[in-house]
């Protein structure tokens, strides 16, 4: 495609009038940067946008204001990021950020809560019509059949724990046993000890007592 | 500057869009007076339905608000930026909504028998809007018809040939025609408008 042919389609460009892969041809000459079409579509850009002021005029009803400065208030300010837009008309591409006016973004964080909103709608209207549909029965008796796997499992846990806790307290009664005895033991040894000391005592009388008779004459 | 004139929306400052952008209330505000009936005549043409209309236009000031869109002072005047905006939505609009609320033909035509384009408009519009008319009340009806359902209804070329039941050649050369020869008289406008 010449120059030409690409000059003569800035206009229908302008205007969004140009299929996609005319118009992706357009933008990669004018990112190649040619200088007289840049300036053409600009003017073009001027022309698109002036149509609207030949329009008749119609005033937005009164209470319209109201209602967008109410919402206004109720939704403070967010800081989001710009994104393209999803209309291809008068849309101009990343290219010309400096030169034509911004282009309106598909989605925000607003759209996006908003989206999530209207997913959990639509899981829980699709939910409604997969109960009403005829895959009803063949679907809830699946759904019972896990549940009575869950219970079957939820069970067999809740046996597990008390047998753990069972072990727990035998555990401890051990150990209590253990120290009663450690205990008992140490008195014995104690008692042990202190029999010891008195036989050591009497061996030392005996023999003090037979030293003495020794001297009687 | 009187008053009790409208405020241009060709005249919007572009720090009024700045702020507007930034949370001020009043800026918003004034942003909204200055703009609200161009965009809403440009969405009420595009969708046929004031109740669409009033809806795009929600959506559109949300988003500034919100800052989902952000206006460059850089990147063109805040009209241009906000006519850019609505059309895209209203457009968006009217492919996905159900054919009850399709448009109906809204000839610029009209435009001259407003009976109360005074009453809402500065004179700065006004002289724009004169411009703009003249141009397309002298193009030939089928150039007029290909420019107004290319930029109202956002067809390709192609679509409006195919509307129009005309070759595409034909329709491609009306609309190229249609926006040189309103581009001259916009040049022609905007010299006697500096030298003024």
């Amino acid at each position: 495609m010449t120059h030409e042919d690409l000059e003569e389609t800035v206009p229908l460009y302008a205007i969004g009038a140009l299929e996609k892969i005319e118009r992706q041809t357009l933008e990669a000459h004018l990112l190649s940067g040619c200088i007289p079409c840049r300036t053409a579509l600009k003017e073009f850009q001027s022309v698109a946008i002036s149509l609207p002021f030949a329009l008749r005029i119609i005033p937005p009803p009164r209470a319209l204001k109201a209602k967008i400065m109410g919402a206004r208030t109720q939704a403070p300010p967010t800081e989001t990021s710009a994104h393209p837009s999803a209309t291809p008309s008068l849309e101009p591409g990343e290219w010309m950020r400096h030169l034509f006016p911004p282009s309106s973004p598909s989605t925000t964080s607003f759209g996006l809560a908003l989206g999530m909103v209207l997913v959990g709608i639509l899981v829980l209207l699709m939910f409604q019509g997969w109960n009403s549909s005829p895959r009803v029965t063949e679907d809830t008796r699946t759904l019972a059949e896990l549940q009575t796997q869950v219970d079957a499992a939820n069970a067999q846990l809740r046996t597990l724990q008390q047998q753990l806790s069972e072990r727990e307290e035998f555990l401890t009664q051990t150990r209590e046993e253990l120290q009663r005895r450690m205990e008992e033991l140490a008195e014995v040894k104690d008692q042990l000890i202190q029999r010891e000391a008195e036989v050591d005592d009497l061996t030392a009388q005996l023999a003090e007592y037979s030293g003495r008779s020794a001297r009687i004459p | 500057m009187d008053s009790t004139l409208p405020r241009a929306a060709s005249a919007i400052d572009p720090k009024v869009a700045a702020r507007a952008g930034k949370g001020d209330h009043l800026a918003f505000s004034q942003l909204y007076d200055q703009s609200s009936t161009m965009l809403f005549s440009l969405a009420v043409q595009i969708l046929g339905s004031q109740e669409d209309a009033a809806e795009v236009l929600q959506d559109v000031y949300a988003d500034v608000w919100r800052k989902a869109v952000r206006y460059d002072v850089g990147r063109g005047t805040p009209i241009a930026w906000l006519l850019t905006l609505t059309r895209s939505r209203a457009i968006e609009r009217l492919r996905t909504s159900p054919p009850r609320i399709r448009r109906q033909n809204v000839s610029t035509d009209d435009a001259e028998n407003g009976t109360t384009a005074g009453q809402f408009e500065s004179p700065a519009d006004q002289a724009v809007r004169t411009v703009i008319s003249t141009t397309l009340a002298d193009l030939p009806q089928a150039q007029r018809q290909a420019l107004e359902l290319s930029y109202y209804e956002g067809l390709p070329s192609v679509e409006v040939a195919t509307r129009l039941s005309q070759p595409l050649d034909t329709v491609t050369a009306r609309i190229r025609l249609g926006m040189v020869k309103l581009r001259e008289s916009l040049h022609t406008y905007w010299e006697q408008d500096k030298s003024a």
